[in-house]
Formats: structure tokens, sequence, C-alpha cells
């Protein structure tokens, strides 16, 4: 699939180059990553002198203890039930609801699917305050179920419109064909259109996966309590105090949030390295 | 967006269920996400233009107090408000430029799938990974002023990093940058997605009629990849006419204001100063501003666009 | 219309699902026994937060009241409250409060009068600028456990070798000795920059020692002032004159890390950075009042419990505020914090208790000093607002993108837009 074909002797060059170029941005990419990791194995006093040092001269583990600590668990609980259960419902209601704009639209559905994208651009910090009336009415304060309430509508503007992009020029032959076989939409869906849709849906099952797990506001607004639904963005920030930043134990915080990204990161882009790789042997 | 009705290909071969059943299934498809958007969504917006239109005491009180356009012509004229505005839009342009350049070429780098790539491709996605706000602290020691670790690093070499943060466009340029940071690996991976779904034949075609790789990409790959690159476009604008996080931490919105967007200022405004309608307006103002910007990409792109 | 679902038709059934959706859902009652129970909301991982929590249950055996505490990222807790006060939520029966809030929180009725929480004798024994700083148009509107400014640390070992004896009495002694002990990787002092609260109240500490303040008595602003000039003159020939303190744009814990590394001689801060400072540069530091032009010491703030105008519990709100202030309460605290405490017993009991190292009670005392000399925080609704834009001022003119007649006019204009507003 890709346009690395034939491979000319000329390409070695070109195969360097981009190593090259590669190499270099991924280097400026990883240096505040580093630095954060960096700093998380730092005992406390290493970590504000200057000028700054990249490497700890005295490594400890100390940050990441207090990172496991009891409400950082229940900090990370909260943030794995609210962020997978946004995600998995968004799947189920936005794969629909794109390929329904995409394929079948109908009068209005442009200016619906105009009015899912714009609900994304309202600062988040503007609705907090009706979010926080609502959501208390429904008794859904300070529970991760209730946070998955709440991101479903900022993660489905997110996967629809992700979705409808890679939908929409997705071959209306093959679906023809599916019909003509007796398929009806959602099997169509399911059977034919998904299957050759990986890369697209990687990508929105990923990123909607991500604005729920680094979400803020909505999460600060609507919990109180690391028992009862805060979440880790809301615990590292409890890290930031009027007088000092915890930085030690912030960052071993973040090197462990990472982690759970990171998995879901390489399991929905898993069908675009197999798309690389058809790419490269089919040449 | 309404060009989206015209869309619907009349010419035969095509998905042949007649309008009515297409037009039903489509909605059959479409309620439920729209049925819980509505729901979760329609109180918190229809709130916020309400009491955009009313003034700040009734964000106190509840009781309606209707100022009309009140709050938008004060918003308007705010000194700081249009700052903000000016500089909002100037990051949201440095960043789009940058993005599409740099994005482009790593995903195109990416795609010719060396060996390693898929190391690098979750290198390329890690800032994502990184809670917001620790990134953005991250990058403020990568920048600090006198002992960053840019600074480090010039001294180093025997010379002294700048003063990024004591200097008005440099102070701007860590924004822009930080912010790139966090925005790229979108960029990256959906474009590299859109590229993995590039149909062959016409890459292929083209190769056989002797075009050079420049002329493949400008006028085949680009072509096809337009509508990844709305998606990038729309997602992008709204992203960055939000952001918050990073000029909070890195500059505080300074100097003297120098670095304050739409976010920030419409923060102060509801929590320092307590004009929550002015917020609201502002956060009105703002939308329609990023609905047009998004409106305008997809629709020069969507103009160039012949039928395939 | 047929069987054709009209678009009409389509959109008022949506409506008519949202709305049933949405006022169907039998609100759950948001469980909070009335009478008996209350809620503190604090800052995460701040010493209140810490200390109250483990003393919580002597105040439950005490008066029967059960409490939960509701810890807040620092940066969020004033817009957490905001919210709940505007909700009318009654989420919090009492808020841990910044001075800077106390007089905005009463006007817009977030909190309520506590004065019959003050007996005379409380009177006399809270400090006289403590009372001042939780006062507000004759009310009461919360009781401080921590009334503070920001006190001058320096290295008595690096003034030594300069052949200087500290602390700094005035301004030009200040930059005497910042210049003098400025060698060696070591910085005489640092001036704090960045736009953003932390500055701005050493902004306002720069008006006072020149004498002023940024209201004047009839409450107008006097931000383009000769104070003003004195101010922001001192501050940028500090930084670029005397080269005694580092250019760019820096922040507190740019200065907790300079002290800590030891790599700066004079450094006004606040009483919390002692703790921190003792294992590092034991025996290297002493403590003093931050130094003036026409008078001494930084602006005073405090940190004290406002009961929540909206409790659903007022009296059990009101006797927490009593309690966790009082005398006992206040000892313990300034003990575990070595923190100077706004409550003379409290600083007696304190200078009794053996179990406290002589430097230790030296350094409390030094605090308590230090505060005693200071003047509080224009009690204004508007002061937020003020700290805003001297934040303006001193970021612009320190990075040089503004020229300080400039800022100066342009802050004077802002605030009393502020003031009129």
């Amino acid at each position: 699939m890709s346009a690395a074909g034939a491979r000319p002797a000329r390409s070695r060059l070109g195969d360097a180059a981009t190593y090259l170029f590669l190499t270099v941005t991924a280097i400026v990419m990883l240096t505040p990553i580093l630095w954060i990791f960096s700093t998380s194995l730092k005992p406390t006093p290493e970590i504000l002198v200057s000028p700054t040092r990249l490497l700890p001269t005295a490594p400890t583990l100390g940050h990441y203890g207090v990172a496991l600590s009891g409400d950082f668990r229940s900090f990370l609980v909260n943030s794995l039930i609210a962020a997978g259960g946004a995600t998995v419902a968004g799947l189920l209601l936005a794969i629909p609801a794109a390929f329904g704009f995409a394929k079948y639209a109908y009068r209005g559905s442009a200016g619906f699917l105009s009015f899912i994208v714009v609900t994304r651009v309202f600062p988040p910090i503007a609705l907090a305050l009706p979010f926080f009336l609502q959501f208390r009415t429904m008794g859904l304060i300070d529970t991760p179920w209730g946070l998955v309430v709440a991101y479903l509508p900022i993660v489905l503007p997110l996967m629809i419109w992700i979705l409808h992009g890679f939908f929409r020029d997705f071959p209306d032959e093959l679906i023809e064909a599916a019909e003509i076989d007796g398929l009806g939409p959602l099997a169509t869906l399911v059977r034919i259109v998904l299957p050759l849709s990986l890369p697209g849906l990687g990508v929105a099952a990923l990123f909607g996966f991500l604005v729920a797990w680094n979400e803020f506001v909505i999460a600060l607004t609507l919990t109180r309590t690391p028992g009862g639904g805060q979440t880790l963005p809301v615990g590292i920030s409890t890290l930031i105090t009027q007088f000092q930043v915890l930085w030690g134990d912030m960052m071993a915080v973040a090197a462990i949030y990472l982690l759970p990204a990171l998995a879901v990161t390489m399991l929905t882009q898993r069908g675009l390295i197999r798309g690389l790789m058809q790419g490269a042997t089919k040449g | 967006m309404q060009s989206e009705v015209a869309d619907i290909p009349a010419e035969p071969g095509t998905i042949p269920l007649r309008p009515r059943r297409r037009g039903r299934t489509g909605i059959a498809l479409t309620t439920p996400a729209l049925l819980v958007l509505a729901a979760a969504m329609l109180y918190p917006i229809g709130y916020t233009i309400w009491l955009s239109f009313n003034s700040s005491r009734t964000a106190l009180s509840g009781t309606p107090d209707f100022v009309w356009l009140a709050n938008f012509l004060k918003i308007a004229a705010n000194r700081d408000f249009q700052a903000a505005l000016l500089q909002t839009v100037g990051i949201v342009a440095a960043s789009a430029l940058l993005e599409a350049i740099l994005g482009l070429s790593i995903a195109l780098a990416l795609h010719r799938a060396l060996a390693g790539s898929r190391i690098f491709q979750t290198i390329f996605a890690l800032p994502l990974m990184i809670a917001p706000v620790v990134g953005a602290l991250a990058w403020r020691f990568v920048f600090a002023d006198g002992y960053g670790l840019i600074d480090t690093i010039a001294r180093d070499f025997g010379g002294e990093g700048p003063l990024w943060f004591a200097d008005v466009w440099l102070a701007r340029a860590a924004v822009v940058i930080a912010n790139l940071w966090l925005a790229l690996p979108f960029d990256i991976l959906v474009l590299l997605a859109g590229l993995t779904a590039l149909p062959t034949e016409p890459l292929e075609a083209a190769r056989v009629d002797g075009a050079s790789p420049a002329q493949i990409l400008t006028r085949i790959m680009l072509p096809l990849l337009k509508p990844v690159i709305a998606i990038i476009l729309v997602t992008r604008f709204a992203d960055a006419f939000r952001i918050f996080d990073v000029v909070y931490v890195l500059t505080g919105s300074g100097p003297a204001n120098r670095t304050d967007v739409l976010s920030t200022f419409i923060y102060r405004q509801m929590f320092t100063n307590f004009d929550f309608a002015g917020g609201a307006a502002a956060s009105v103002l703002l939308v329609i501003l990023t609905s047009a910007a998004s409106l305008a990409a997809v629709l020069l792109l969507r103009e160039r666009q012949g039928r395939a | 219309m047929g069987t054709k679902l009209s678009r009409r038709r389509f959109l008022t059934t949506t409506a008519a699902a949202g709305a049933g959706l949405y006022l169907g859902a039998r609100p759950l009652r948001y469980a909070r026994a009335a009478g008996g129970k209350i809620t503190i909301g604090t800052e995460a991982g701040s010493p209140y937060d810490t200390f109250y929590k483990k003393h919580a249950a002597e105040f439950t055996k005490a008066t029967g009241v059960e409490v939960t505490f509701n810890a807040i990222p620092h940066d969020n807790i004033r817009q957490q409250f905001v919210q709940d006060a505007l909700s009318g939520a009654g989420g919090f029966d009492v808020y841990i409060a910044d001075q800077v809030w106390l007089p905005e929180f009463y006007e817009k009725g977030f909190i309520a009068d506590i004065s019959k929480q003050l007996s005379d004798a409380d009177k006399a024994d809270f400090s006289k600028t403590a009372i001042e700083t939780v006062s507000y148009k004759g009310a009461v509107v919360a009781l401080p456990i921590m009334v503070h400014n920001c006190a001058m640390y320096y290295r008595t070992d690096l003034l030594k070798a300069a052949g200087l004896a500290g602390p700094p009495k005035t301004w030009d002694e200040y930059r005497q000795y910042a210049k003098a002990t400025t060698k060696d990787g070591v910085w005489g002092t640092m001036i704090l920059s960045k736009q953003g609260i932390e500055a701005s109240t050493r902004l306002n500490s720069f008006y006072q020692q020149a004498g002023a303040d940024i209201i004047d008595a009839s409450g107008k602003p006097t931000i383009d002032t000769d104070a003003g000039h004195a101010a922001l003159e001192f501050m940028t020939k500090m930084v670029f004159e005397d080269k005694a303190a580092p250019e760019g744009v820096l922040e507190l814990p740019d200065m907790q890390g300079a002290w800590l590394d030891g790599k700066l001689a004079l450094a006004p801060v606040w009483p919390y950075l002692y703790s921190l400072a003792k294992e590092p540069l034991g025996g290297k530091f002493a403590i003093g009042t931050s130094p003036g032009l026409k008078r001494p010491a930084g602006t005073v703030y405090s940190w004290g419990f406002a009961a929540a105008a909206g409790s659903k519990n007022p009296e059990a709100a009101a006797a927490w505020v009593k309690w966790a202030t009082d005398s006992e309460q206040l000892y313990n605290f300034g003990k575990e914090w070595l923190n100077p405490v706004p409550r003379k017993s409290a600083i007696d009991k304190i200078g009794a208790d053996s179990s406290i190292s002589d430097s230790d009670k030296a350094a409390i005392a030094a605090f308590a000093e230090s505060a005693a000399a200071g003047t509080s925080m224009p009690m204004i609704p508007q002061y937020s607002q003020l700290l805003e834009i001297l934040g303006i001022i001193q970021s612009g003119v320190m990075s040089k993108a503004v020229s300080i007649d400039d800022a100066l006019k342009d802050g004077q204009q802002r605030a009393e837009a502020a003031m009129a507003g």
C-alpha cells in the first residue's frame, strides 16, 4: 500500500536521510520525557539545582514509592474506569454514527455533524459550572461511572469526526456489493467496512482514550475524593502545593501514568503497523 | 458542510438503496450518538449562551437580567480580549504551519516503513501520554531563564542560552514550541493512518508513468489525503484555540499579558474578575471564530477536490 | 408528509425525548445528613490539610460533629469554592480561606460573619494584625491559622565572608549586601518576575516598604505614585545595574531551589522554607525582617477558616472555625510546622515547650516578629484584580517589554477601572 515499491539503489541514501531526520526529531520529542523520568529518579535536593543536569547522580526509587501509595492507586483505577469506559462506549456510539453521516446522509445530517464538531470547541472551563449543576441533579458526582457519562460528550465528537473522515472515502462499490449480497447496513459496517478501516479506527480509539485520560477540568469539577471518582490528572495537580511543587513525586506519578496510555497506543496502532508491513512486502 | 448533502451521488452503480431508505438508515445510525450528545451538552451549552445574553448578576442569583448584546460589545471592546484574540490567532497560525511541515515530513518518513519505524512511531506518540500540566512543566525546565536545559547545553558549547521568558517574542516562541510538542503526535499518527489507507493503484500508475517522488506527493498523495487533512485541521483548530496549560505554566500569560490566549483570558474573566457573563460571551465568540476557521478550511479543501 | 420522517417531527421527537430523559432521571438525593456532619474544603498537600485531618477526631469527640475533608489542588481552590457557592450546592461547610478572597467572598455572600465566635479574650489573644486580616466592614469573616509575610533569610557565613553582618535594614543596605555577596556562582538575591500572584504580592510589599500602598485610605488606587516608581526602580536596579540578582523571568520554585542549593545569599521567602532549609543549610543562615525604604517588612497575608454562607449546618461550621483556631490547636500547628501562629498564648506555649529546639524557637520568634512589623494587604473585594494588575506591571518592567512610566500609567488606569466596575 505504501509508495515504497521497488527500491532503486539511490533510495539507500534516502533511507539514511530518513533515519537521520527521524532520529533528530525523535531526540527533540524525547527530551522533555527524559527530563521527566530522570527527575522522578532524583532525590529532591538534586532536582532544583542550577544549572539543570539531565541525569541523576544518586538515583532513588523513593518517589515511586509515594506514587504507588494508597491515594494514587485510587486515582489510577478511577482514570482507567473513566477513560476506558468512555472509549468503549464512545466507539459503540461513534462508529455507527460516523458511518451514517458518511454514507447515509439525510436532510439536516450535515447540520447535525456540524453541531457535533462545534461542541468540541467550547472551552471546558466555561461549561464546568452547568455540567456540575446537571450532574448534581443526576446524582453522578464523585464516581468514576459519572465521569464515563461526562466524558462521552467529550470523546464522541472527536471519534465521530475522525471516523467520518476515514469512512467518507471508503469505496462505495464495496458497500454496494455487500448490500447486493443481502447484508444490512450494520452487518456491512462490521463485516466489510471496519476490517478495512483499521488505521482510522486505531486513531479514533487512541485519541478518544487519550482525551479522556488527560482530561482535567471536568474531572476536577465533578469529583471530590480519591476514594470517589478523582482521576490521576487531578491527583497530579495536588502535588502543586501553595509554596512548592513536589517535583520528584509528580514526575514519578506521571511516569507511571504513561504506562496504560502506552499500552493503549501499542494496541490501537497495531493495525497501522500491519498496514505498513503490508506496504513494505507488497512492493 | 452543506455540500455534504450534495455529495450523495446520483450516478449509477452506487449505493442501491433508495434515497428514502438511505436517509432512514442514516437517522437510525446517527440518532444514538446524537441523543447522548444532546442530553449531555444541550444544557451546558444552552446555559452558557443564555448567560452571555444576561448580566453577571444572573450567574450569582439565577434571575434573568437581559442585556442583549452588551456583554459581546463590552468584551469585543476590551483591550485584553483583543490582545488575547490576536495572540491566539498568531499561535494557531504558527502552529498550523509548523505542524503541516513537520507532521507531514515525519509521517512520510515513518511511512517508508524502514526497520525500527515502530519504535519511532511510539516515541512520536509519547507526548500525548504525559499529563498536559506535567508536559508543560517539563518544557518550563527546558526553557528556564538562566538555568534551563537549553541554557545548560549552550554553556557546554561555551555560550549562553537566551532568556526565553524575559523576551516577548521568545516567550511566544516557547509557547508555540511546547504546544507543537503536544500537537504533533495527533498530526503524525492521523496522517500516517491516512497514508496507510491510500489506494495503491494511482500511486503505482504514476510511478509507472515516470512521475518523480515530489510529483507523486503533491499531485496524487496530498489530494487523496484531503479528508485526513480536514480531520486534522478542524481538530487542531479547536485544540489550538483552547490552549491553556502551556500558557498558564510557562508564562502565566506574561510578560505583561503578551502571551495571553483566549482560554486564559476567559478563565480570568470568570474567576478573578467574577465576570461570568463576559466569560460566557467570550466563549461564544471563541466558538464562532473557531467554527468559522474550521469551516473555511474544510470548504477550501472541498473546493479543489475533484470527483475521484 | 406520509411515512417519511420529516425534519420537524424528528427534531420535536428528539427534543421531547431529551427533556424526558433529563427530567425523568430521579435525582438521587446527594445524601448529606444535615446536622452532625460538615465538609471542609482544604488545599491538597498543604500543612493545614495534613494537620487538621490528623486532629479532626478531637473535634468530633468534643462536639459530636463528623468531619469530612475535601482536598483540592492549590491552583483550583478558589475556582471550586466559587462554583460551589454559585451552585448553592452546599458542598462545603467550611473553606480554607486565603485572606485575598475574604472581602470578595463576603461581598458576594459566599461566607458568613462569625463575629460571635470571637470572644473578647480571643480578641486580646490574637495579634492586632491577625484580626485585621480577617475583618471586613465590621464583620469577622474568618479566623486565622497562619499570619505571615516574607521574612529575609540570609546566609550568615556568606555575609561574614564579605565583612558584613546581616540582616540588611534598608533598601540601600539590601542592594549593597547583595552586590557584595554576588560571586563565585552565588547570587546576592533574586527578584521574582513571572506574571502571577506570587510576584505580585512582592510588588505589594515593595509599595508598602516605600511608605505607601496600592490604594490609599479612601480606597482610591495609588499605583502610579512615587512609591510605585521607587519600588520598580529598586527592582530593576538590583537586577540590571547592580547585577546582584539574576536576569530572566523567575518564580518561587527558582528562588527556593537556588536558596536550598546554597546559591543565594539573601532570600525574602515565607516561613515554610525554614523546615526545608534546616538540613542542607543548618547553622549557616538566620532570619530577619525584610528591609524597607520608609518602613520594613513584607505585606502580611493570612490563611484561615471561613464558614460557608450556604452551609446546611452553620452552627457546626462556626464551631469548627472556632475550635480549629483555638490556643491548643494553634500551639500544636505552630510546633509541628514551625510556623508563626497568630495567638500570643500559642507562641508562649511554644516558647515554653522544651521539646522544641532553641534554633527552631528562634526561627518561629523571628517569623512572628517579621509578621508583627508588617501591614496587612488592603482588604478590598477587588484585591485579586489588583494583584493581576501588579503582575502585568512587574512582568512587563522586569522583562523590559514596558517602561516603568508606561507600566505604572497603564496599571493606574486598569486599577481605576477595576475599582469602579
